[in-house]
C-alpha cells in the first residue's frame, strides 16, 4: 500500500514538472471515477464528459497550488465537483435546492437488502437536480452537512432536508421496482 | 451514520459502473496542457552520459591537484597522518569541543562505508550482462565515492563540526529518497519516470558534495587567515 502511495507521489511530482506519461498516468487511474461522480452529480453523460476534461485539464495546470501530494485524489474530486457546479450553472440547468421540509423519518431498516446495487445507482441518477447533489456528496462521497452546505452554497437544513427528500424519493421507486 | 448510507458505503465498489472513453479524450486534454518535451531514451542517455564525463574530468582535475593544495602535505612533507574522522551529527557532545587531538574521537578512515555493490560484483564475476540502467548506477556511484573520499581525506580546521551537519543530513535525505526508489523500481519494473528521479538524485548528490568540499576549502581558507598557527593543531576529518 506505501509503495503504490510512493508510486502516486512520484506521478504528481512528475506531473508537476510538465512531465507527460506521469500527467497521462493519473488522468488513466483517476479518469473512471470521477466520471462516475460527474455523472452522478450532472446526470448527463456527455455534459460529464466535457466537465471532466476541463477539470483534468484545471487540475492539471494548477498541481503547484497542491500543498501535499498524497492528498491528490481529494484535490482533484473538489474540482470535479466544483466544475460540475459551475458547468450545471452555465448551462441553464438551475438547481432547485427551494426549502421543503422533510421529515426525518424513522430508521426504515434494511428494506433495501435486497435490492441490486446497480439498480440503486440507476436510480440514484434519476433523482430530482438539487436533492441528487446533495445525496452524492453526503452519502456517497461522505461529506458532512456542513461541508455539503458550503460547497452548495446552501444552509445546512436544506442539505438535511434535501437528504431526506432524497432518499425517501429513493425507497418510494426502488421498492416500487422490487 | 445511517443505515442506507451505510450500506451504500459498504458497496460503494459496484457503483463505478460508467467507463470513461480515455483514449477518446486524452488527446483533447493533452493539447490544452503545457508538456515537457517529450526526450527520447537516447536523449535522456545522452544528458547522463556527458553529466558523467564532465564530472569525471572535474574529479581527475581535483585529485591532479589535490598533493599541492593539500594542508596535509605542506605541513608534513612525506608522512599522512592517522586522520580524525568527525561525525557531525552523532556525537553531540562534541559540539562545543575544538579540534585538538585529545576532544576528537579517532576513527580510521578505512572503516567508513563505502557505497558497492556486491550484486554487481557477483554478477560481473559470473558474467552475467549489466542493463544500460545498472551500467549508468556503477558509473555514478563509483563518481559518488570518489567524491566521498576526498572529503572524507580533506583535513578541515572548524571550531566546531557540526557547521557541516546540514549537508550531512541532506544527504542522508537523498541515501533514503534512493534507496526507496530503488526498492520500488525492482518491485514493479524499471521505467523512465524511475530513471529521471534516480539521475535527479545522483545529480542531487555530486553537486551537494561538490558544495561541501568548497566549503571545507572555503573554511579552511577563512581560518588559516585568522588564525595562521590553526594547521599546526591536528586537523579533524569529516564522516559522511
Amino acid at each position: 500500500m506505501e509503495t503504490v502511495v510512493s508510486i502516486r507521489i512520484n506521478y504528481v511530482q512528475q506531473a508537476r514538472r510538465g512531465n507527460e506519461k506521469a500527467i497521462r498516468e493519473l488522468y488513466r487511474q483517476y479518469a473512471d471515477g470521477m466520471y462516475n461522480l460527474c455523472v452522478r452529480m450532472c446526470s448527463d453523460t456527455e455534459l460529464s464528459k466535457d466537465i471532466l476534461q476541463d477539470a483534468f485539464i484545471n487540475a492539471f495546470r494548477n498541481l503547484a497550488q497542491l500543498k501535499d501530494d498524497n492528498l491528490f485524489g481529494g484535490w482533484l474530486k473538489r474540482i470535479v465537483i466544483n466544475e460540475c457546479l459551475r458547468q450545471m450553472k452555465q448551462s441553464k440547468r438551475v438547481t432547485d435546492f427551494a426549502e421543503s421540509s422533510f421529515e426525518i423519518p424513522v430508521e426504515e431498516g434494511g428494506w433495501f437488502e435486497d435490492i441490486d446495487i446497480s439498480v440503486v445507482n440507476e436510480e440514484i441518477k434519476k433523482l430530482p437536480d438539487g436533492c441528487r447533489q446533495v445525496f452524492v456528496l453526503y452519502a456517497l462521497e461522505d461529506y458532512s452537512h456542513k461541508e455539503v452546505a458550503n460547497t452548495l452554497q446552501i444552509s445546512e437544513s436544506t442539505s438535511k432536508s434535501q437528504y431526506q427528500r432524497a432518499r425517501a424519493l429513493l425507497r418510494e421507486r426502488l421498492l416500487n421496482i422490487n | 451514520m445511517d443505515k442506507f448510507k451505510q450500506y451504500l458505503q459498504d458497496n460503494r465498489g459496484g457503483l463505478d459502473t460508467e467507463k470513461f472513453p480515455v483514449e477518446e479524450n486524452w488527446e483533447a486534454i493533452r493539447k490544452r496542457l503545457p508538456l515537457q518535451k517529450e526526450k527520447t531514451g537516447l536523449f535522456r542517455w545522452g544528458i547522463a552520459a556527458s553529466f558523467l564525463i564532465v564530472v569525471s574530468v572535474g574529479l581527475y582535475a581535483v585529485y591532479q591537484r589535490r598533493p599541492m593544495d593539500s594542508p596535509i602535505a605542506k605541513e608534513v612533507p612525506g608522512e599522512i597522518p592517522s586522520p580524525q574522522v568527525r561525525d557531525t551529527v552523532s556525537n553531540s557532545a562534541e559540539k562545543n569541543m575544538g579540534t585538538s587531538e585529545s576532544k576528537s574521537r579517532n576513527r580510521h578512515i578505512a572503516g567508513n562505508k563505502e557505497k558497492t555493490s556486491s550484486e554487481y560484483r557477483r554478477r560481473r564475476r559470473t558474467k552475467q550482462p549489466l542493463s544500460e540502467t545498472e551500467q549508468m548506477d556503477i558509473g555514478f556511484q563509483a563518481m559518488i565515492n570518489a567524491q566521498l573520499r576526498t572529503i572524507r581525506t580533506t583535513p578541515f580546521y572548524a571550531e566546531n563540526p557540526d557547521y557541516f551537519s546540514s549537508f550531512k543530513k541532506e544527504y542522508g535525505i537523498l541515501e533514503k529518497e534512493e534507496t526507496t526508489l530503488k526498492l520500488e523500481a525492482k518491485h514493479n519494473g524499471m521505467n523512465e519516470l524511475y530513471l529521471d528521479q534516480l539521475i535527479d538524485i545522483y545529480q542531487g548528490k555530486l553537486s551537494l558534495l561538490k558544495r561541501l568540499q568548497s566549503e571545507i576549502q572555503r573554511m579552511n581558507n577563512r581560518i588559516r587567515q585568522a588564525d595562521p598557527e590553526a594547521e599546526k593543531r591536528n586537523p579533524v576529518y569529516l564522516n559522511i
